[in-house]
């Protein structure tokens, strides 16, 4: 439990949660001392561990790799001294824009604020500095961690995925009901969910393909549990062939506890937060 | 990988985009509004994971936590420059957050990420939604509490005490990836 004041511990758990606007950071930085510090990076690290957690690996796409590989060699080419801790290397953080005049003071300055501390620092804290909001000095209070240099395993492709998920005892495969949309009045398929694991894949077929910057598709998540306003976002999707099966992996962006049913809007490229629900192409309802 | 690139190891770097590119690129995707958006980003995460690298201390975490943390302080950054564009969706393929089991996070993500999907699996869930759409999604409270119809007040409080006590069960005395140390569901 932190000792800290609860305003400081407040302000260290938004910032590792969502980011901290201008003049909250200004409100932190007068705060900040190095017990505050090594909190930081403990909730920093605690969100990024729920983050990696949560992640379900894809493959980065090759065009993207080439252009890393690409990055990579100007960026050992350049001519770089290595980043010491005296060292002003581009600060990580950007605080958002501020409503009022007021500048932000950049990470460098908050780093010379604190000098008379900091000075007091081992080697090993001043390493540490980059986890959080480099180049800040960092006290370390106590690792739980083991390193792991294993590489990440090869995602399934959706169509793997499917066929994965329909071996698995308690999955639901649910045929799509199309509408009178112009977009899907030629289109059938099917969902697959698996309750237990929480993925799932929809396939379609003759579902109309979409310009992404026109307009995407999206999927709901009608869960008994919850508020029928308010559905779980599965991710939106494109259709990029004329023929054949389409398979998308579902993304349900928090858990369904009890699927009622699935539903499929157009919505603007990127989705929405909450649908208007003005153009639903496909439906499948799970048996009750 | 790291400590290798940090001394100009052109192999390493190769090594650490295959090793960490889908990871990044998984997470870029969440958090962006686009395709183009979460390319712009993963580029912008590895190339300061080039000028970190000489920063990173296996004592103090894992490799892949300061990759992740790295990614996250990013991916804000980035959303928050972009003043955090009304389109909060992420892409489409591959994306499910319902958080796995302890013993079912792959080892290769590091033992912290095993310990955090313990402690969120022992949050209400209406916390443990909150946090998810925070922390993998890059959602703000704003948008967490329009998305799931709750009080703002009460999103931050979800947020917050989630956060709270996967960090204590993180740093707790004897804690690892395979002891059974507890935690309280709830800290006030």
């Amino acid at each position: 439990m932190s000792t800290h004041d609860p305003r400081a511990t407040e302000l260290l758990l938004d910032d590792a949660l969502v980011g901290l606007s201008a003049e909250e950071q200004a409100e932190l930085d007068a705060m900040m001392s190095e017990a505050l510090e090594a909190e930081s990076l403990a909730f920093q690290q605690a969100a990024a561990g729920i983050a990696l957690a949560a992640t379900k690996l894809e493959s980065l796409p090759a065009t993207l790799q080439a252009k890393l590989e690409e990055q990579a060699a100007k960026h050992l080419s350049a001519p770089t001294s290595t980043p010491t801790s005296t060292s002003t290397p581009t600060p990580t953080r950007t605080p958002a824009p501020a409503p009022s005049p007021a500048p932000s003071p950049a990470p460098i300055s908050r780093l010379g604020n604190r000098l008379g501390w900091l000075a007091a620092a081992a080697c090993l804290l001043i390493a540490i500095g980059a986890w959080t909001r480099e180049p800040r000095e960092i006290v370390v209070t106590k690792s739980v961690f083991v390193p792991h240099d294993v590489p990440p395993p090869i995602p399934p492709t959706p169509t793997e995925e499917r066929e994965r998920l329909l071996a698995k005892p308690g999955t639901q495969k649910i045929e799509w009901s199309a509408t009178k949309d112009d977009t899907s009045k030629d289109a059938a398929g099917d969902v697959v969910w698996n309750a237990a694991e929480q993925k799932g894949t929809m396939r379609f077929r003759g579902l109309a393909r979409n310009d992404p910057k026109a307009f995407q598709y999206q999927l709901w998540i009608f869960d008994k549990t919850r508020d029928d306003k308010y559905p779980v976002d599965g991710g939106v999707f494109d259709v990029d062939q004329k023929t054949g099966d389409v398979i998308v992996p579902i993304t349900a962006r928090v858990q369904v506890r009890d699927a009622a049913l699935f539903a499929i809007t157009v919505e603007k490229p990127g989705g929405v937060v909450v649908s208007k629900r003005e153009r639903i192409v496909l439906t499948a309802k799970t048996p009750s | 990988l790291l400590p290798r690139i940090a001394k100009g190891d052109a192999a390493a770097t190769r090594e650490c985009i295959a090793r960490y590119g889908g990871l990044v690129w998984s997470l870029a995707r969440r958090f962006c509004g686009s395709q183009e958006d979460a390319e712009d980003a993963v580029q912008e995460v590895f190339l300061d994971l080039w000028k970190s690298a000489a920063r990173f201390d296996p004592n103090v975490g894992s490799e892949v936590t300061f990759v992740g943390v790295i990614t996250r302080r990013r991916l804000i950054d980035r959303k928050r420059r972009q003043k955090r564009s009304p389109v909060t969706e992420g892409l489409t393929e591959g994306l499910t957050d319902a958080l796995p089991n302890e013993s079912e996070v792959p080892a290769e993500l590091g033992a912290e990420a095993a310990l955090a999907a313990r402690a969120v699996a022992r949050l209400r869930p209406e916390q443990r939604d909150v946090i998810i759409l925070t922390t993998c999604h890059g959602l703000s409270h704003e948008e967490v509490a329009t998305k799931m119809g709750m009080p703002l007040g009460t999103v931050k409080a979800h947020s917050r005490r989630g956060l709270l006590a996967v960090r204590e069960l993180l740093s707790a005395p004897g804690v690892s990836a395979t002891a059974s140390a507890e935690t309280t569901e709830e800290p006030s």
